[in-house]
């Protein structure tokens, strides 16, 4: 039942009418607006704030799953609440989330309004006018206007990239064009002028599978999804064939998928140090957000390569120890989200024996979401006197499997030229 | 007739010996005694004793004194009694002991090995040669741990011999501890033991770490270095033990073994009351020497992601345990 008015939601679209400008959307779109707070039930203040925009007759209200998500953790613990365009507020209950696309539905249970945004069908174009809605710092609603500017570079998963002023609060504010519809979500600002917003089909998508996602707890949805976004991420990257990349004196893997970036840097402006150093460090700029002291969905790599040419073995040893003993994850996590980190380590050696290290791996489960993992993996190279490769990955949130075949791949994929 | 008195202190340590021949024989504070004894306690004329030629005993009487006498058995001397060899008399604050020259002897020890040992650490040139491997071999490491270009020798060096001196303290705590027990200091032999024995520590460390490269995860390695270094310590202490006091050797071991498992107990405490409650880092063994040392040709990466199953399974066990 819940589909078929969203669906007619949908369709109603096509008769809104371009409006001029900025203040006749926001006359005409303020009542299905609202202020969405998290209040922590035992002092009855404010712990966080964002915004929502209501997206059907019933009541559904959209916002960013980073807004409420420490009522999607903790719902003993807080209440979500509105407050609408006139001051008035009540109390909201999380229906589903997207933790992949930063998106929730949250329901306005009692009499509500039947004003509501729609989403819209077609993207926006290049430099298109839009206005992005939301109530920044507690400030009031505002619009802001600012262009559109198509999908945000070497991102996995799909961010519009925004001209405007997206500020703190104006979370989970809905973004319009002309029309008056639904083009994007408010989600996060790199500053001056730069903002990201969840392109208009991520919120479609989860509003037509809103009656079955409604059906299963917050946890299995977000494990369902973690689960359904990693095996996107690791297959990708293990389907592309890796290219191997000269780094010093060695090779590594280089995985040819545009999320991923890397950066390097040596010491060769330091005369001093000992031993010279190479590092490439890769990783993915974006992560899953879980909350604020949990985040996942993150590969990243890193290699070192070392060199002491004029000293001992010994004493180029005893450097080149010292600097694989520190390693981690490098997603955030808590005593309530993993276990503590198992580890292996042996003397491993690649199949054409081109290479032999000292892997060590290192593996912690998720708590609440079963089945993934955090590994941590490291190989040091043991076979040459003075030079040293350190190849080192960490996945966040993976299944066993996937695990397995990125492990087995990436152990063969660094060498001596 | 002969009779051996040995002149006690209350904590059991023979003070002197002295012997006697005759029938009779007077102790007391008294010039005129036999025995002359200081202690302001005990009466001019304390003690008479006299050999019944006919009976072939000594006889063992209480001049009436002030404090009176105690005997062997803890009663107060009233009437004159018979000296056994052997007796324990209490006079005032002293202890006497009274021997007959027939009395039987504890059978001689023999040198030991460890004597042999103790005597070879305390000579100079033994001495000499371990402070100085001792303090080369920390120079060499701090000399191959240094990661910058200029290493500055001297101070390479001074922090070596600064090791070497806090080391030293130990054994002068020993001789100490043996001077204030009234036995003989030995310091020299301290020394060379305790060297001698904390250099095994660095034994102990190249088989840590060579075990530790050339193992995996699967062989647990751990507790044999933790066991070298318990057994290493608890020679170490023994050993001190045996220099600085004489102590039977059930004692010896109880005193050794004691002062070991109190440090290490004290240790794990410590380790105990300082872990996190939750441990974001993992912990891994990071062991890597030069591959001369590498005497494994190490598995494939197929083998080692395979193993890894493993981890998974523990992993997702401890997510279960916790989470319910």
């Amino acid at each position: 039942m819940r589909v078929v008015v969203l669906l007619l939601a949908f369709i109603a679209a096509g008769v809104s009418q371009a409006n001029e400008n900025a203040e006749q959307i926001f006359a005409d779109l303020a009542p299905a607006l609202y202020q969405i707070r998290i209040i922590d039930q035992a002092t009855g203040e404010k712990s966080g704030i964002g915004s929502g925009f209501q997206i059907g007759e019933n009541g559904y209200i959209a916002t960013n799953y980073h807004v409420i998500s420490g009522y999607a953790q903790h719902p003993e613990k807080y209440i979500i609440e509105y407050e609408d365009h006139q001051g008035q507020t009540g109390q909201l209950s999380l229906q589903t989330v997207d933790v992949v696309n930063d998106l929730a539905i949250v329901l306005h249970e009692n009499d509500p309004q039947p004003l509501h945004f729609i989403v819209a069908e077609q993207t926006p174009k290049k430099g298109e006018q839009l206005y992005s809605l939301g109530n920044p710092h507690d400030l009031g609603m505002i619009v802001v206007p600012g262009t559109y500017n198509g999908l945000k570079k070497e991102a996995f998963n799909d961010r519009i990239h925004f001209t405007g002023s997206v500020n703190p609060g104006m979370s989970g504010g809905p973004v319009v064009n002309a029309y008056g519809e639904v083009v994007g979500v408010n989600v996060a600002t790199s500053g001056n002028q730069i903002g990201f917003l969840i392109p208009h089909e991520k919120l479609a998508q989860l509003i037509n599978q809103f009656d079955v996602q409604v059906e299963k707890t917050i946890n299995q949805q977000i494990t369902e999804q973690l689960d359904e976004n990693q095996r996107r991420l690791i297959t990708t990257i293990l389907d592309n064939p890796w290219q191997s990349k000269t780094f010093a004196k060695a090779s590594i893997p280089q995985m040819g998928v545009d999320f991923i970036r890397c950066w390097g840097n040596s010491n060769t402006d330091r005369p001093d140090d000992l031993l010279f150093q190479a590092i490439t460090q890769c990783q993915m700029e974006e992560s899953v957000y879980i909350s604020d002291s949990f985040n996942t969905g993150k590969v990243s790599m890193e290699f070192h390569f070392f060199e002491g040419e004029d000293i001992s073995d010994w004493r180029f040893y005893q450097n080149y120890k010292s600097s694989i003993t520190q390693a981690g994850a490098d997603n955030q996590a808590g005593k309530e989200d993993v276990t503590e980190f198992e580890c292996q380590h042996d003397i491993t050696r690649t199949q054409d024996s081109s290479m032999t290290s000292k892997s060590i791996m290192c593996v912690r489960a998720y708590k609440k979401y079963q089945g993934l993992f955090d590994i941590m993996f490291l190989a040091a190279s043991v076979d040459k006197g003075n030079q040293a490769l350190v190849s080192h990955f960490t996945l966040a949130g993976v299944n066993e499997s996937l695990a397995q075949s990125f492990t087995q791949r990436f152990m063969e994929a660094s060498r001596w030229n | 007739m002969e009779l051996i008195i040995e002149e006690i202190s209350r904590g059991n340590k023979l003070i002197g010996r002295h012997k006697y021949q005759g029938d009779s024989l007077q102790i007391g504070r008294g010039y005129q005694n036999d025995l002359i004894l200081s202690d302001p306690h005990v009466c001019a004329e304390h003690l008479q004793l006299r050999f019944d030629n006919e009976q072939q005993l000594w006889f063992v009487k209480d001049m009436q004194t002030l404090n009176g006498s105690i005997n062997g058995s803890g009663k107060r001397m009233d009437v004159e009694q018979v000296l056994k060899s052997g007796d324990v008399i209490r006079v005032g604050k002293s202890q006497l002991r009274f021997l007959l020259p027939d009395h039987p002897v504890a059978d001689s020890v023999k040198f030991s090995k460890m004597e042999h040992f103790v005597e070879f650490s305390a000579q100079w040139w033994v001495i000499l040669t371990v402070i100085t491997a001792f303090t080369l071999i920390n120079a060499l490491f701090a000399y191959l741990n240094t990661d910058i270009r200029e290493i500055s020798y001297s101070k390479v060096f001074t922090d070596a011999l600064l090791t070497s001196l806090v080391v030293f303290i130990w054994p002068l705590v020993c001789a100490f501890i043996a001077f204030i027990n009234k036995h003989e200091a030995r310091l020299r032999n301290q020394i060379g033991v305790t060297f001698i024995i904390i250099s095994l520590f660095w034994i102990a460390d190249f088989s840590e770490a060579i075990l530790g490269f050339n193992t995996s995860s699967a062989i647990s390695v751990e507790w044999i270095t933790a066991a070298l270094g318990i057994a290493i310590t608890f020679c170490l202490f023994w050993f001190n033990f045996y220099i600085a006091l004489h102590q039977e050797p059930k004692r010896r071991l109880k005193f050794a073994g004691g002062l070991t498992a109190l440090i290490y107990g004290a240790v794990l405490l410590i380790d105990a009351g300082n872990k996190p409650e939750f441990n974001p880092f993992p912990q891994y063994n990071s062991q890597i020497m030069t591959p001369g040392f590498l005497l494994v040709t190490g598995e494939s990466s197929g083998q080692f992601v395979e193993n890894s199953s493993e981890l998974f399974t523990t992993a997702r066990q401890a997510a279960k345990k916790k989470t319910q």
